[in-house]
């Protein structure tokens, strides 16, 4: 699998889809077994960072700031 | 073509994980997918998408590609509700374990992220990036609720 991921790979950053840091993070992380304590500060983070975005798109519905 | 292989690969990667572990880092990449989404849609509609907010927007490149203010605000409305859902997703999956019931916001944020798509795909024809990030989304989105057992 790898081998056939990293052949891929330029085509995959060229196309945009992802960042090569997001990519190996993403192998990383999915190639262990994460704790409960891990996946819950994972689960946190994706809290606060929707919050953020969520916010903002509220502030989009009304008058520029 | 690319999104699928990237997405079968990364599959096939985490073969051994435990499930739960597969629908978190899966709706990690939706959110990771959305927020770009949203960050490429405030880049169209600003000048300064950094320090301008609001309703109207004021970059020549919106009126170009048909980003109207009523588009603007409509897609602000959907991002709104999906990330809002997204969150109460997150929430709901600290407590899920394999072979509880699915939470319901999971599949309410695939709900809202393929109406973001569906009105991207309308509204923004030419903005194929902004198009292909929401469908990376909508695509993890369903990942994760064939996970956690969404019908």
């Amino acid at each position: 699998m790898t081998m056939a991921f990293l052949t891929l790979l330029p085509q995959l950053l060229a196309a945009g889809i992802a960042t090569a840091e997001q990519i190996k993070a993403l192998l990383s992380a999915r190639n262990k077994t994460m704790t409960d304590d891990e996946l819950n500060a994972v689960l946190a983070m994706i809290v606060a960072s929707a919050e953020k975005h969520r916010a903002l798109a509220a502030a989009d519905q009304l008058p520029n700031a | 073509m690319k999104r699928w292989i990237l997405i079968a690969l990364v599959a096939s990667s985490c073969a051994s994980v435990p499930l739960k572990q597969k629908a978190v880092l899966g709706l990690q990449a939706s959110e990771v997918a959305l927020e770009s989404a949203h960050d490429i849609e405030r880049g169209l509609c600003f000048v300064a998408p950094s320090t301008e907010k609001g309703n109207h927007c004021t970059s020549a490149t919106a009126a170009q590609i048909g980003l109207t203010d009523e588009r603007h605000a409509d897609l602000a409305r959907r991002f709104e509700a999906a990330f809002a859902v997204e969150k109460q997703a997150a929430i709901a999956l600290t407590a899920w374990k394999a072979g509880d019931p699915s939470p319901t916001t999971v599949d309410a944020y695939r709900e809202d992220i393929a109406a973001i798509l569906s009105l991207a795909r309308q509204l923004l024809p030419s903005a194929t990036t902004f198009i292909g990030k929401v469908q990376l989304a909508v695509d993890e989105g369903a990942a994760i609720a064939l996970l956690v057992g969404v019908r």
